[in-house]
């Protein structure tokens, strides 16, 4: 049990709230990419309605508490939670945002989730050295940072060559409108599965924050006005990342058929809510971008923007040791005081 | 890279077979053509002949625009698939355009120089009906549908030089002869333009190429 000062602790809630903000703002572009670049939605609109779809995560994790399993792996599946102090989720919370915004501001592609990944462990093993280290969370959340997209990109070229097969006989025209109202659907659950995986690593830093200093009653858990706060704050994040890149958008993605902007969002929505069943924290911009291009590369391979590819590529190892430094080294100022 | 997987998604409507078919209207009214230059006999024979290979040419291509709009799952990009057979189309009405012009003209005894790009006005339609049956399996013709692009830009370059040089003899001999210039003038651009749209599918072919390859 670690003593904190009530304001201090609200402070740092703020700041894993400000983080979870931030995800959805950055995520933005990405989640509804697939909705613009279609023209299926107006950008204004499609951002709406990732943001609605965001914060409607929380009631499907209502109905299927066990897709919350990701919070408890940022919780206490990366670092042994009785080791976690304030001061770790301090590093850990300042360190990714830090990364981020560096990352941001020198146009290194970055993935929010694995620069929290990294500021957990950092901060962690600042604090309590490497026997800390839960290894079997930490493993699969570094098996599934190069996994998800690669697998992202497979699942969707399968369901390409899938609904390729089920619509050979259908008319340009008839695909197009039955392709328009699946893609409808599935970026939905896209975005439910991007609130839901984006939001859930908000809430295990926050429940693990609320367990070290005792404020959590029993065993650790995810109290219901912490999740509601982390949907609601990726909802608005989304909501207002959204707002500002509308200008810039336009054209900037490759033009994608309904057909396999269904496609990919399709795969991204099994990504992720197999990856929160499993309890792994993904990065679903990584996810995404994996699916959009196994979508492209299905019809044409110049669809493939190699310098995307090998962006995200670099920030697979970048990312994780950069932000853990930096976590720790905001960890080790704390100790100062 | 990811040409085997493009293969086993299923392909409907007979794109390769109309492109294959609006080749051969090529080469038929390219071989009428030069059977026009040569020798100026049976002008009015020569051109009802071409004029029907571009009335099949265009049955052709309102076929694939037809089924481009139908298909849901064409080879190639709706958008690629119109700019092929619109350049292709673009070749056999300027070839008639030029033959229109011989006819109207009258004229019986092509300069040397109009005989030449003729001549390699017949290479281009032969070069185009060897690369479009290419296209059926892009990645593995690529090396061969390139080689066949970059013939064909490099005949629209001669036809270019040849064009200039011609024009040049028609002035100097032709001066004493306004009309006689100015109609050699026409039928130049009409054949240089045949070379033009020739060019025209080479490039669209190579964006194809690009895109699948």
């Amino acid at each position: 049990m670690h003593e904190l000062a009530f304001p201090l602790l609200v402070g740092l809630i703020a700041i894993a709230l400000a983080f979870d903000f931030l995800n959805g703002l950055h995520d933005a572009a990405n989640s509804i990419a697939t909705v613009v670049a279609t023209r299926l939605l107006s950008p204004a609109k499609a951002v709406a309605f990732a943001a609605f779809f965001n914060f409607a995560a929380y009631f499907l994790s209502l109905a299927v508490p066990e897709l919350h399993r990701v919070a408890d792996t940022i919780g206490k599946g990366l670092v042994d939670k009785d080791l976690v102090t304030p001061a770790v989720v301090f590093g850990a919370l300042i360190g990714a945002m830090f990364w981020n915004i560096v990352t941001w501001l020198k146009g290194i592609p970055s993935s929010s989730s694995h620069a929290l990944v990294g500021g957990i462990v950092g901060a962690g093993v600042a604090h309590a050295g490497l026997t800390g280290i839960q290894w079997t969370g930490l493993n699969k959340t570094l098996i599934a940072i190069v996994l998800s997209p690669t697998l992202g990109m497979m699942l969707s070229m399968l369901i390409m060559l899938a609904t390729s097969w089920l619509g050979v006989r259908a008319t340009a025209a008839g695909a197009e409108r039955t392709f328009r109202a699946l893609h409808l659907f599935s970026s939905a659950t896209y975005s439910i599965g991007h609130g839901l995986n984006d939001a859930q690593k908000t809430m295990g830093i926050i429940a693990v924050l609320l367990y070290s200093t005792g404020y959590l009653q029993g065993e650790f858990h995810v109290p219901h006005w912490v999740a509601i706060s982390c949907y609601i704050a990726i909802g608005l994040g989304t909501l207002s990342g959204g707002w500002r890149i509308i200008e810039t958008m336009g054209t900037r993605i490759t033009k994608l058929s309904q057909h396999q902007g269904f496609s990919a969002s399709a795969g991204g929505t099994v990504m992720l809510l197999t990856a929160s069943w499993l309890g792994i924290p993904v990065s679903t911009t990584h996810t995404i971008t994996g699916c959009i291009i196994g979508a492209g590369a299905a019809r044409r391979a110049s669809a493939v923007r190699w310098q995307v590819a090998q962006n995200v590529m670099t920030a697979w190892v970048i990312t994780i040791p950069a932000s853990a430094a930096v976590a720790a080294l905001f960890y080790w100022l704390t100790t100062l005081f | 890279m990811f040409a085997w997987f493009q293969r086993l998604l299923p392909q409907r409507g007979d794109f390769f077979g109309m492109f294959e078919a609006h080749a051969a209207t090529l080469v038929g009214a390219a071989e009428a053509l030069q059977q026009l230059a040569s020798d100026g006999a049976s002008p009015n024979e020569l051109l009802q002949t071409m004029q029907d290979y571009e009335h099949r040419a265009d049955d052709i291509i309102r076929d694939v625009l037809t089924a481009v709009r139908r298909t849901f799952l064409t080879p190639f990009d709706r958008g690629a698939i119109t700019s092929l057979i619109g350049s292709m189309d673009d070749a056999i009405d300027e070839m008639l355009a030029a033959a229109r012009a011989i006819d109207l003209y009258e004229l019986r005894e092509l300069r040397p120089e109009m005989k030449e790009i003729v001549t390699l006005i017949s290479e281009a339609a032969t070069v185009t009906v060897e690369a479009v049956p290419l296209l059926r399996n892009v990645s593995g013709n690529g090396p061969r549908l390139h080689q066949l692009t970059g013939r064909l830009v490099s005949l629209e370059g001669e036809a270019d030089d040849i064009h200039a040089r011609g024009l040049k003899q028609a002035f100097q001999t032709a001066r004493a002869d306004p009309l006689q210039f100015a109609v050699a003038r026409e039928v130049f651009k009409n054949l240089e333009r045949v070379t033009d749209a020739f060019e025209d599918v080479a490039n669209q072919i190579d964006g194809i190429v690009i895109d699948h390859a």
